[in-house]
Order: C-alpha cells, then sequence, then structure tokens
C-alpha cells in the first residue's frame, strides 16, 4: 500500500517536472543578426549576410534626410527615385549572402530591413548611395591629365629628334 | 644626330626613374609580416518569441511585462519596437520604458539603445512593458479568446 503511495508520488513529480521543461520551452529567444549595419553603394552591387535559422522577410525603407532614427524611413524606393533588387523572401539555415544592387542618380538615405517570420526579431542595414555620373566625368578627366601630360613631353622630345 | 641621343637618353631616364620610384615603394623590408581577419561589425539582437499581457478589460492597464533583449552583436546598437500589423487597435496602447523609474512611451515612440558586448559576450538590456486600455474608447471584440498583433524589436547599428 506504501510502495504503491510512493509510485504515484514519483509519477507526480516526473508529471510536474515533464510539464516545467515542456514550459520553459516556450519562453525561447530568436536571434537574428545582419552585416554589415551600414553599407555604401557608389553604383555597384552590395553583399549582405544574414544569420539566421528560418525564413527571412526583407523590405527597404528611404528617407530625405541622413538620420539614425527609423521613424525617418518612411518612403518606399520609387518614392526616393531609387531602383533596389534583392530576394525579398528566403530561407537561411545559418548565414546567407544576400546580393543587394541599386540604381539611380544622387545621394539617397535608405535602411534595409530583415525579420524571421513569425518572431519578434528584427534588423536593419543602413543604406548609403551616391551614384553621381558628373563625379565619374570628372574622375576620368582627372586621370586623363597625367597621361595627356606625358604624350605631350613625348611629342616635345620627338619633334627635337 | 646629338641632339637624338640626348632626346631617347631623357625618355629612357624617365621611364628608368618612374620604374625605380616603383621599385621602391613595392620593395620589400624587413618588417615582421602580422596578419588578422577583420570582420564587418553584425548587428545582432535577441528578443523573445512573444510577450504575453495577461487577461485584461477595457479601462485597466496590464501587469509589468519585463522583456529581456540582448545585443549578441560587434556593434552598438539601437532598438525600436513596432506594431508589425495593427489589425488589432488596443495594441497601439502598448507602452515601453528602460527603467523602472522612467516614464512609459507609446509603441512606435520609443527606442533604447544597447552598447556592443565584450568579446564574444553578450549585451543584455531590459525593458518594460504594459498594455494600457484605461482611455481606450474602441471597440473590443469579446468573443475573440487571444487578441494578439506582432511587435517587431528592430536592431539597426547605432
Amino acid at each position: 500500500m506504501k510502495n504503491k503511495f510512493y509510485k504515484i508520488k514519483i509519477k507526480r513529480k516526473l508529471f510536474i517536472l515533464i510539464f516545467i521543461i515542456f514550459l520553459s520551452s516556450f519562453v525561447s529567444a530568436v536571434e537574428l543578426g545582419v552585416s554589415p549595419g551600414r553599407i555604401e553603394f557608389f553604383g555597384e552591387c552590395e553583399n549582405v549576410t544574414i544569420f539566421a535559422t528560418g525564413k527571412i522577410i526583407a523590405e527597404d525603407k528611404w528617407s530625405k534626410i541622413n538620420s539614425n532614427n527609423l521613424d525617418d524611413y518612411n518612403l518606399n524606393s520609387r518614392n526616393a527615385g531609387v531602383e533596389i533588387k534583392y530576394e525579398k523572401n528566403f530561407i537561411v539555415n545559418g548565414n546567407k549572402k544576400i546580393p543587394v544592387c541599386i540604381e539611380g542618380e544622387g545621394e539617397h538615405f535608405g535602411v534595409l530591413l530583415f525579420r524571421q517570420e513569425g518572431s519578434m526579431a528584427g534588423v536593419g542595414s543602413w543604406l548609403y548611395v551616391d551614384i553621381n555620373n558628373k563625379n565619374e566625368i570628372r574622375k576620368e578627366i582627372f586621370m586623363l591629365v597625367p597621361v595627356t601630360f606625358e604624350l605631350v613631353l613625348l611629342l616635345f622630345l620627338l619633334r627635337k629628334l | 644626330m646629338g641632339k637624338r641621343c640626348i632626346a631617347w637618353l631623357l625618355i629612357i631616364s624617365v621611364f628608368a626613374f618612374i620604374l625605380i620610384f616603383l621599385a621602391l615603394v613595392y620593395a620589400s623590408s624587413d618588417t615582421m609580416k602580422v596578419e588578422a581577419n577583420i570582420f564587418a561589425p553584425v548587428v545582432s539582437v535577441e528578443v523573445p518569441d512573444y510577450v504575453y499581457f495577461g487577461n485584461l478589460s477595457k479601462g485597466y492597464e496590464s501587469d509589468e511585462i519585463n522583456i529581456t533583449i540582448n545585443n549578441t552583436g560587434t556593434t552598438d546598437i539601437s532598438v525600436t519596437p513596432r506594431l508589425a500589423n495593427s489589425q488589432e487597435k488596443i495594441f497601439n496602447y502598448t507602452y515601453f520604458k528602460k527603467t523602472s523609474s522612467d516614464t512609459y512611451r507609446l509603441v512606435g515612440m520609443f527606442n533604447v539603445n544597447i552598447s556592443r558586448p565584450t568579446q564574444n559576450g553578450v549585451k543584455v538590456q531590459s525593458v518594460y512593458a504594459k498594455l494600457d486600455l484605461t482611455d481606450y474608447d474602441g471597440d473590443i471584440d469579446y468573443d475573440m479568446i487571444k487578441h494578439n498583433a506582432s511587435i517587431i524589436f528592430w536592431a539597426v547599428e547605432k
């Protein structure tokens, strides 16, 4: 009779233990990461690495001002005058490199946001875009100066021959 | 003929000068070679799966809930909680504060800065949250068993 009582007591303790373990599994946390935290675009594609396990949803937001406050980023890419290409939905198991390509002229400020489906975690990378064709032309002209100087020098020397 | 020789000598000497200059720039010296892998800063955050405000009626506020946010990255971050879907208007009355002595700020008006952790560590930051329906004058669907909304804790480099 006593043995039976003890067995019931042990079973009850086991049940409580399993119940606590069951409950603790619900108080888990989700980790999500992105690198780099800030990307600069000068007319090329750049890579962003996502660290997560699960389905990721990506979106981009833009601002007229250079700000570190997410609330200032309420424009979409079309309104900001930028064309951005990246994978919007994807599954990550550990880490994944995502190529991000941006087209558009001028200086733009954006943020690329990633969140894990069904979780409260979200991370973002600041985007700084400076695609200026005038600057490119200026650079090319600047590069041509020493070449032209060398050619003039050579021509001058050959004329002396 | 003499002038031509001088001119050629000048051309050769200019190119020789450039070559010597480049050779000097790229010449290896007796220095110790050091190497390191430098990774770009990682913005990483760890937040709970969900927050449960408990049982609540219109005109009342929930208990204060403690939410732990971990900076698991390698840079200082700013974390902003935002409602992902505002279909249930009651969750627009979610409030946050950093310390117990702070005043509560409405979701969307609150953010918390978390400094970067020490090497391979985690920086833990607690925030307080509550659902305050004291001033809520909208309708509530009492037939619905569980009211829910998604709050995303957005982490960005500070």
